[in-house]
């Protein structure tokens, strides 16, 4: 080999050596969303927004079943009679029970719903509360918004 | 083509040069290329954990599937913590009766807490498919813990495999709340 040969050959591989050390460096920075981020970040903010509203849902579903088991309590001697009767006294049972229990949900969502926000009705054995007003959890990456409606058997 | 015998050790001084510049490139790449993925891989799993908490919520919204129980009407896990924590400090008159169904007892002497027993075990295990799960209930107010129920040997695993998630959820009397943690390894 000669002498022109062996600096070229000699110069390649260090250009090689060096090339593969500075993609590796920096191949870890490159990341979906910049530095901070990696791959599923952004997906598991999103799914743990909607764990959130879950959570509040959840206390939601048991306040207004707590709330309904309370009224038919204070109903108890005309309980029989409910579907056809006492449609009016259980609703009012009910809307006492859960505004109470309202304010509780109130301040440990930092929320501000109302039992006025509610359409409450009997139905067939159950109660049932339609919201108008949507709750909502913002993150960096999305605005979700729910409404806290339910609807209760007994 | 026959070669000098300054071409042929000049071959092979190529050759040695190309084989240890090969083997350099494979370990760098290599070793990079490794603590790359574990970098990545160690952050998703511990993220992922918390995704676990829908697990927690749909346990809680599930009815605890026991003979026993099923007497006194169905109930779900919600309604089952509720009724632990109307047992906590005092056995309560109203919900002393989750006492006789073999799924929990008074720890009387030790602690003011009821205990679950292997019976209530196998239920959550059952729901649940962790390798190893711990249950804990607080007082909101008070964090003070009501109740806890584990199957045994959480405490061996490595802090990074345990998923911790908790939930607030009402008791009947308006203002009482309980946060119920779970500890879960896959």
């Amino acid at each position: 080999m000669n002498r022109k040969a062996a600096g070229i050959l000699a110069l390649s591989a260090i250009g090689f050596i060096v090339a593969v050390m500075l993609f590796y460096s920096y191949a870890d920075k490159q990341r979906p969303g910049g530095e901070t981020r990696y791959l599923g970040a952004t997906e598991v903010n999103i799914f743990n927004t909607y764990i959130g509203t879950e959570k509040q849902l959840l206390y939601i579903d048991l306040i207004a079943e707590q709330s309904l088991n309370k009224a038919l309590e204070e109903l108890a001697p005309k309980k029989e009679e409910l579907a056809e009767r006492y449609q009016d006294e259980l609703l009012a049972g009910f809307r006492k029970n859960f505004e109470k229990r309202l304010s509780d949900f109130n301040n440990i969502y930092n929320s501000n719903l109302l039992i006025e926000d509610y359409e409450l009705s009997v139905g067939e054995n159950s109660v049932k509360g339609i919201s108008e007003k949507e709750l909502n959890i913002t993150t960096e990456y999305i605005d979700y918004r729910f409404k806290p409606g339910f609807r209760i058997f007994y | 083509m026959k070669t000098k015998k300054g071409q042929v050790e000049d071959m092979f001084g190529d050759f040695i040069i190309a084989v240890i510049l090969i083997i350099a490139a494979i370990m760098i790449i290599s070793v990079k290329a490794d603590s790359h993925q574990t970098d990545v891989s160690e952050i998703i799993a511990s993220d992922k954990s918390s995704l676990r908490g829908i697990d927690l919520l749909t346990l809680l919204r599930m009815p605890v599937e026991h003979p026993f129980l099923d007497k006194h009407g169905s109930i779900t896990f919600a309604e089952f913590f509720e009724l632990v924590a109307k047992n906590y400090p005092e056995i309560s008159l109203e919900a002393g009766w989750l006492m006789d169904g073999n799924l929990v007892e008074d720890e009387i002497g030790v602690s003011d807490k009821i205990v679950c027993l292997s019976e209530l075990r196998e239920l959550f295990s059952k729901r649940l498919g962790y390798s190893r799960w711990h249950f804990k209930a607080y007082d909101k107010e008070s964090m003070e813990m009501i109740f806890e129920c584990n199957n045994i040997g959480l405490l061996y695993y490595p802090e990074g495999e345990v998923t911790y998630v908790n939930t607030t959820i009402p008791l009947s009397q308006p203002g009482k709340n309980i946060i119920i943690e779970m500890e879960a390894v896959a």
